[in-house]
């Protein structure tokens, strides 16, 4: 009796529990905010939007039009060819045209762009009924490592992020689960094939799926060359963000931050220890680079992706997850092709952003603050991610109903992606990407220096010292803080 | 035999010159898939890429301020230069020298100029205007429509004007009566190139237009972004682009023969 | 309306009588009216010109980036632009492609000039067909060839490898990639060079010509001590446009390398000071430095033209 009416407590403290862990789900889900929180706008003005070129980026248009028939404030919005992108915007903000109300900034121009955009917390506390406490809440759903790249060297939270490319590792499952090549992979390199953990084993893995035409592939001959590797060498920012995979994962930095006593960022340095490493890494980058086809040297994402999809390349090593949708459509090309995401080799990854940043001169404030927290608020990151969007959001990721495998065309990036920014979380705020003012400019140049050592106009002992010259000159001349000995 | 080789070099010619243009319309009429697949020369032709500039990002403005543009700006070209031309071929006023610097305009490093120019603009509520640009192309254009009309005037002998203000005529008659038909085709082939070249301008167009005056050639870099380019789009509005100046070269091809001299041979 | 246009007629007889003259008759009349035609031309000069120049020449003797408030630093900028490896190597690069885009648009001009100068059917349609790249946006083009040199996507590589020839990543290479922004340049403009040599060769005395057939003269002593000379005015001309539009070449750069892979150009490095890095100081030196070359060397052109013309006068 006594036993039966202990269990029967236990199961009924159990239902309690569920209902408790169900119900308070609910509940939280229920006070998540959408669309239909934002409160009356005073500020009529119509609002004007930048936004970046291209089709993944015209997603965001109809949720633009759909604030403004909520809200009755217009949205204007203005796509540019991201190329100059970065220019526009800058001549706009230092003339204090106030142009645009809400301007894309990518992570790294944070710190730079600094004096032109509105601080969140003062919009929250200016406009939101809920305050800057409510606006912390919201914010939780977030992750915290891409709200740092998103806020100034202090801290200052200078925008929502509402669109992420974060690296991640994509490769032929069925390839790699095929067991004759599973078997010869461990004959010839003495440990399992699966996706590469080290960047050696990216190594070996490339070697290993160049294969001539006429040799064989899953035991099928091959009627065309195949490669190991779909790279990104050309003279774009995207090989700067491979040779800074490399780098990071090992403990390097393009720069290392220098902080005092109080935690305060003082300067940057590069020491001789990431000297070494750089080399190391534009060593690695040039030896991978043997296993990608032809027309890396001057390709990118669109490319590398092509490559992988038209079934010549088994492995994209570092690709931004925006274009998994894509990469995973090797699955409707070739037959028996199935498509799966890992973590970049090393877990350091470079992991970028979009956010929207309200600029210092709108003249509608109001209307941009509630544009951007509806653009990044869990309703909309949900609605957006379903229809194919890069969503930021980690409690819209997290939901355990997209590993279904009907959502693997749709989120296969996903728990990649999540691991990375775990990973990575600590060493945020040590990236001289996210902390130095002068990054655009130096953006730029890296990518020069990284792309003319893939092309071997450089050694890679050459390409180092390059960068540390750049560097030191571009960091004097455009930021604030100094280069320390 | 010479004439199966002057048609082959004929042929060669155009294909040199006309295959990349009916690249431009091939590819605007690609799947997304077939335009990464340039083996495949048969392919079924899908008219999305043209939906997509009605329907996600719609183009039409862009054309509408395209062609204002375009046509305000020569005509201002062509009211300024038309008159200077005239003056610098019939009296050398300021010997050379100030023709020199009209062209000489167009020797500064646009870029540079630029940024001067947009802080101008902005004091003068001229960024994201019509007249903004109009006038940015006036000045750009200005140079080299008065050069090419300076050559065309100096082609009219000068004894059919003063044979006419013998008879009585004034200036202004002897321009309006003698002169003018005798430069219009030559006026034509210029503003031809105005006309064009104010079309598919696009750093300026870039930099001083947001959404209200944004021009075709501003549009079709727009398809270009950080982790994708949309070649069917953009080949769609190239080749919409391209149409008018199809036009203006069948248009021109009539007046270019006796066009392109610059007064260096007396037709 | 009548009777204003009668009381105008009434007003200016008087005047004209009194032997004073309204502005409008001093304006046009003969001592005055080359210098009223030009007033438009040098209103527009005034308004543009000089502003962005003193500008550029003010700032190039400061120390002026973003965000920073600019410092007077005398010749600073101009000694840095100097001792710019980077500077001088994309000045020899922009020589090299004026020297060589120039001499293969005007050979090839003057070969399809040659053989376009004849009655043919169609030719019409045909000229008119060759005028074509000349007006199509060269940021388009060079969009569209950066696709057609590609080399998996691009239709010239796959021509290639129909023909059994490898593929060539043309953007790759410094070898290639400069000669690839020359081609572009090149297709875009050789119809220009063509239709001012076929002025040329339409507007020739045909006295002359015909009475050197008679004499028996071989083609290329015609051509050589007839056409050649007579077309000597369009060739400068040629010559000095393109120096001066090849020098400020951008587009081509724009849609393909973006200045990388050895094809950086003045006006590309001019950009990216001015418009990358925001260096409005050292882009003004470099401004006015670039505008000096391409004054001194069209001036040259120029005084050439100048005479040339005279001559054929």
């Amino acid at each position: 009796m006594r036993n039966r009416a202990i269990r029967s407590l236990g199961v009924l403290v159990m239902i309690a529990a569920m209902v408790l862990l169900i119900g308070g789900q609910v509940f939280g889900a229920e006070k998540k905010f959408s669309l239909a929180d934002v409160p009356p706008i005073a500020n009529k003005r119509p609002i004007h939007v930048a936004l970046e070129a291209g089709g993944a980026a015209d997603l965001i248009i109809p949720y633009l039009k759909k604030f403004e028939d909520h809200t009755g404030v217009r949205v204007t919005s203005e796509s540019m060819v991201f190329a100059s992108l970065y220019s526009k915007v800058i001549v706009e903000l230092i003339a204090k045209t106030g142009a645009y109300d809400l301007v894309v900034t990518e992570t790294s121009w944070t710190n730079e762009w600094e004096d032109f955009l509105y601080p969140m917390d003062e919009l929250a506390k200016k406009y939101d009924p809920e305050g800057v406490k409510g606006f912390k809440e919201y914010l939780a759903g977030h992750d915290p490592g891409l709200l740092r790249m998103c806020s100034t060297i202090d801290g200052t939270l200078m925008g929502i992020p509402y669109y992420t490319y974060t690296l991640i590792y994509i490769y032929r499952k069925d390839v790699f689960d095929y067991p004759l090549e599973k078997e010869n992979f461990r004959k010839r390199y003495g440990y399992e094939l699966a996706p590469a953990q080290t960047w050696r084993q990216l190594h070996d893995q490339g070697e290993f799926f160049t294969r001539k035409r006429g040799e064989l592939l899953k035991g099928t001959v091959l009627e065309k060359d195949i490669y190991g590797l779909s790279m990104m060498a050309g003279r774009y920012p995207h090989v700067q963000d491979e040779v800074t995979a490399r780098l990071w994962s090992r403990g390097g930095r393009w720069a290392r931050a220098v902080r005092d006593d109080r935690g305060e960022l003082i300067g940057f340095k590069i020491t001789e220890k990431d000297k070494e490493l750089l080399q190391w890494a534009f060593e690695d980058y040039v030896r991978d680079l043997a296993f990608a086809p032809p027309g890396t040297l001057a390709g990118y994402w669109d490319f590398a992706t092509a490559q992988f999809v038209a079934g010549n390349t088994i492995i994209i090593p570092h690709i931004y997850n925006s274009l998994w949708n894509w990469a995973s459509s090797v699955e409707d090309e070739i037959t028996g092709a199935k498509a799966a995401a890992a973590l970049v080799p090393g877990n350091r990854p470079y992991t970028g952003a979009f956010h929207f940043s309200p600029s210092i001169d709108s003249r509608n404030p109001e209307a941009a603050y509630w544009l951007l927290k509806y653009i990044g608020s869990y309703q909309n990151q949900k609605e957006m991610a379903e229809g194919g969007w890069v969503s930021v959001r980690r409690d819209v990721l997290e939901e355990p109903q997209y590993r279904d495998p009907k959502w693997h065309r749709q989120f296969g990036w996903a728990p990649p992606s999540l691991d990375t920014w775990d990973e990575q979380l600590a060493d945020v705020d040590e990236y001289l990407h996210f902390n130095s003012d002068a990054f655009g400019k130096l953006y730029e140049m890296m990518t020069i220096i990284c792309h003319e050592n893939a092309i071997r106009q450089r050694t890679p002992a050459e390409s180092v010292e390059a960068w540390v010259r750049t560097f030191t000159d571009l960091q004097t001349r455009h930021g604030k803080l100094p280069v320390l000995k | 035999m010479r004439r199966a080789l002057f048609w082959f070099a004929v042929v060669i010619i155009l294909v040199g010159f006309l295959w990349p243009i009916v690249w431009v319309y091939v590819t605007s009429l690609k799947s997304v898939a077939d335009i990464f697949r340039p083996e495949k020369l048969v392919f079924s032709p899908t008219l999305y890429n043209y939906r997509y500039l009605v329907t996600v990002r719609p183009s039409i403005m862009e054309f509408r301020n395209a062609l204002i543009i375009t046509f305000a700006s020569t005509a201002l070209v062509m009211a300024v230069s038309l008159p200077a031309a005239y003056s610098f071929s019939r009296f050398n006023t300021g010997g050379g020298h100030l023709l020199f610097i009209t062209i000489s305009t167009r020797m500064f490093p646009g870029v540079v100029a630029a940024l001067p120019f947009f802080f101008l603009f902005r004091n003068m509520g001229l960024l994201d205007t019509h007249i903004g640009l109009v006038l940015l192309y006036l000045y750009f254009n200005m140079s080299f429509a008065t050069f090419l009309l300076y050559g065309f005037f100096r082609e009219i002998p000068e004894e059919l004007e003063h044979s006419a203000m013998v008879d009585g005529y004034s200036r202004l008659a002897t321009f309006r009566k003698v002169i003018f038909p005798l430069i219009r085709p030559g006026a034509a082939v210029t503003t031809i190139f105005c006309l064009i070249w104010a079309w598919n301008e696009f750093f300026f167009a870039f930099l001083f237009t947001r959404r209200v005056a944004r021009t075709v050639s501003v549009g079709l870099a727009v398809f270009w972004g950080s982790v994708e380019i949309q070649w069917g789009p953009m080949a769609a509005m190239m080749s919409l682009a391209i149409l008018p100046t199809l036009a203006a070269a069948w248009f021109m091809q009539r007046f270019i023969i006796r066009g392109l001299t610059f007064g260096a041979v007396k037709g | 309306m009548l009777n204003r246009g009668d009381k105008v007629g009434v007003e200016r007889e008087p005047v004209k009588l009194r032997g004073r003259k309204t502005v409008w008759q001093l304006l046009t009349g003969e001592k005055y009216i080359r210098w009223a035609l030009v007033v438009p031309l040098l209103i527009v000069l005034a308004a543009f010109m000089f502003y962005p120049l003193f500008y550029c020449l003010y700032m190039s003797f400061q120390f002026y980036v973003l965000r920073k408030p600019s410092v007077f630093i005398g010749m600073e900028n101009y000694r840095m632009v100097l001792h710019d490896m980077v500077f001088w190597l994309a000045l020899g690069r922009t020589f090299y492609v004026l020297v060589v885009s120039i001499a293969v648009e005007l050979a090839l001009g003057m070969g399809i000039a040659l053989l376009l100068n004849r009655e043919f059917k169609g030719q019409n349609t045909i000229r008119g067909v060759c005028l074509l790249p000349l007006l199509i946006s060269p940021l388009a083009m060079s969009l569209m060839w950066n696709y057609m040199l590609h080399v998996q996507f691009g239709i010239v590589n796959q021509v290639m490898v129909w023909i059994g020839l490898d593929r060539v990543e043309w953007f790759a290479s410094p070898k290639t990639a400069i000669y690839c922004i020359m081609l572009i340049s090149i297709w875009q403009w050789t119809p220009f060079s063509i239709f001012v040599i076929l002025a040329g060769l339409k507007g020739m005395p045909k006295d002359a010509l015909e009475a050197a057939n008679v004499d028996g003269a071989s083609r290329w002593f015609i051509f050589r001590k007839l056409t050649l000379p007579s077309l000597m005015p369009l060739i400068i001309i040629v010559i000095l446009l393109r120096t001066m539009w090849l020098i400020r070449i951008f587009d081509p750069l724009y849609g393909t390398t973006r200045g990388g892979v050895g094809t950086e150009l003045l006006d590309w490095m001019v950009y990216r000071i001015a418009f990358v890095f925001f260096d409005v100081g050292k882009a003004g030196a470099l401004a006015i430095f670039s505008l000096y070359i391409t004054i001194v060397l069209c001036a040259v052109l120029f005084r050439q033209l100048m005479k040339a013309l005279g001559a054929a006068r």
